[in-house]
């Protein structure tokens, strides 16, 4: 008697379950939101330093780690495309004024203390608006181009864009799009464009708009440099560069005249939205 | 009980839609109006080919000087309807040159429907695009010949008996590039360095007044001739493949009906799909164009033939 009282308690059991389980009010709850007030602002890195030994850094906002661990191409929070971040656009929210903010490198052991700081500037960091905050160099020359970032939303078939020169050893850049293919060999050159031209080291573009009908080839090269194959410093072609009602910072990082994976020369996409 | 629990939880929904009242679709009928007057160009080709048997209607527009636009409709001499565009470019009146169009108004391959081609190429454009056709045949968006767009070679081909359209730099004269053939009709390479705007069609349909033959069937097709004196450009669609509307048109019987227009040498464009003519609207001229010819479906053009006016 007692064994059939407790099968009937898990028959019960179950169907309150289900009974539960097909409520039509169940996707309401959202979570804590911690919604943008006027005294706040949003902030995310691009690391674009290149290091022959990919070394790790860290960032500090007022002595306080707001990255992990995070080595050159490598935005944060989110990331893009070409770099080594996810496809995603998170931002850090920050308290609006004037921030510390050092790029250091961990000892090996992570004891919480820098092992060096590279780089310590303030940035005066505006309530309610947005800012990517380009770490290009090595070093002693390691610096930071603070840029305000504008959330405006390209037409449907559109996605949007600003391209910025991180490269240190190429005066200014001129940035192209021509037809797609991964292959150095299969590039085109009878089919880029001029996009945007001398772009000098540390600009930022105005922004601009392109019409996403066909998966394309990113290239730069040096400002003025012939429209070949040879004189392409980097390239990439994906489709996730040109994603519909995307916004992007594109950026130009590395060393031109490097080859390894780590110090040779990127054209990436970094998701703003 | 667990089945019967299992029911009850997920019970019926209540947000679907009703479909116990049947919705009767309602069909554009397709009625002729009744025109017993032909224009001067029908009667024209009436009295020099017999394709046309039974004659149901025209409609002419005059879309800018020297440019007319007809709409012709008729029974062929195979008892099929037939729906046809014509765009008669008179060049003493037009005075028109010829811009290669390119999807986006890009160098890369893609295709875009005919008038939001015309809209992006007209940025640029060195006069108003007043009318304009499908170009090349291609392969995923990659047209099958040359390609110049002012003086850019985007794509060149070797090939010297596929009929081009273009305009040589320095020049506003519209013609004809390569021949149908070297032997017969002996003719120097296309050399693309002195090109500013090329595009390739399919086929000769005309050379010099005299006609090729094929085999290709019933199709939606386009074609564009030139007169002997190179005063009258022709641009012609044929529509297909329509039941009952219009069931396209041979390669043989587009030839013939080029030659009846008055060309002297002609090509066809790209047939099928991407078979596309449109002009500018009159009443927008700045802003839009009309596609005026009709297929199944239409598909996006891999490039286009614009005719400008400075």
């Amino acid at each position: 008697m007692k064994k059939y009282w407790f099968i009937g308690l898990f028959f019960c059991l179950i169907s309150a379950s289900f009974i539960s389980s097909c409520s039509k009010d169940k996707i309401q709850d959202f979570g804590d939101v911690e919604f943008l007030d006027e005294n706040k602002a949003i902030v995310k890195i691009n690391m674009a330093s290149a290091y022959s030994d990919d070394r790790y850094m860290v960032v500090k906002f007022n002595e306080v780690r707001v990255t992990p661990w995070i080595r050159g191409r490598e935005p944060y929070p989110g990331g893009g495309y070409n770099t080594r971040g996810p496809s995603s656009s998170e931002f850090l929210l920050v308290d609006a004024g004037n921030i510390n903010v050092k790029i250091t490198v961990p000892k090996s052991t992570d004891d919480g203390t820098d092992s060096l700081v590279l780089y310590t500037t303030s940035i005066d960091v505006k309530a309610g608006s947005r800012y990517t905050l380009h770490v290009t160099d090595t070093a002693a020359n390691t610096k930071i181009i603070p840029v305000e970032e504008t959330f405006a939303l390209p037409d449907s078939s559109y996605s949007s864009y600003r391209f910025v020169h991180l490269m240190p050893n190429v005066e200014a850049i001129d940035l192209y799009y021509g037809f797609y293919s991964t292959s150095a060999a299969g590039q085109r050159p009878d089919q880029d464009s001029l996009v945007m031209s001398n772009i000098k080291y540390g600009e930022v573009s105005p922004t601009f708009l392109i019409n996403r009908s066909v998966t394309r080839t990113w290239k730069i090269r040096p400002a003025g440099a012939a429209v070949s194959n040879e004189t392409v410093l980097a390239y990439y072609a994906n489709a996730g560069s040109t994603l519909n009602q995307r916004q992007y910072n594109a950026y130009a990082m590395g060393w031109a005249g490097q080859t390894s994976a780590f110090m040779k020369p990127y054209i990436s996409f970094m998701l703003v939205r | 009980m667990l089945a019967l629990l299992s029911l009850y939880s997920c019970k019926e929904r209540d947000d679907y839609p009703s479909f116990d009242e049947p919705v009767e679709e309602v069909v554009d009928q397709d009625v002729l109006p009744e025109d017993n007057q032909k224009t001067a160009l029908v009667e024209r080709i009436m009295g020099k080919t017999n394709y046309i048997k039974t004659f149901q209607m025209d409609t002419t527009q005059s879309v800018a000087p020297g440019f007319e636009y007809y709409h012709l409709r008729f029974i062929s001499k195979d008892d099929v309807p037939i729906s046809l565009h014509i765009v008669e470019i008179d060049q003493t009146k037009a005075k028109a040159t010829m811009q290669s169009l390119s999807p986006y108004n890009d160098y890369l391959y893609s295709a875009q429907l005919l008038p939001e081609m015309i809209e992006f190429n007209q940025q640029g454009a060195s006069g108003n695009i007043i009318a304009a056709m499908s170009g090349d045949v291609a392969t995923s968006n990659v047209p099958s010949g040359s390609y110049v767009k002012f003086g850019r070679v985007i794509k060149s081909s070797n090939d010297r008996t596929k009929p081009y359209l273009g305009v040589k730099k320095g020049s506003d004269k519209i013609e004809f590039f390569n021949t149908p053939d070297t032997l017969l009709y002996p003719k120097p390479p296309i050399d693309l360095t002195q090109v500013k705007h090329l595009i390739g069609g399919s086929n000769f349909l005309l050379y010099q007044g005299n006609q090729g033959t094929g085999s290709a069937p019933l199709a939606a097709r386009g074609a564009i001739g030139i007169s002997q004196d190179e005063s009258k450009i022709y641009l012609v669609s044929v529509d297909g493949v329509l039941a009952d509307y219009s069931v396209g048109i041979t390669y043989d019987d587009l030839g013939t009906f080029m030659k009846a227009l008055g060309c002297y040498t002609a090509m066809e464009n790209g047939a099928g799909n991407t078979n596309s003519l449109a002009v500018v609207d009159i009443l927008n001229p700045e802003l839009a164009w009309i596609q005026k010819n009709r297929v199944s479906i239409f598909s996006g053009a891999s490039n286009a033939i614009g005719f400008v006016v400075k």
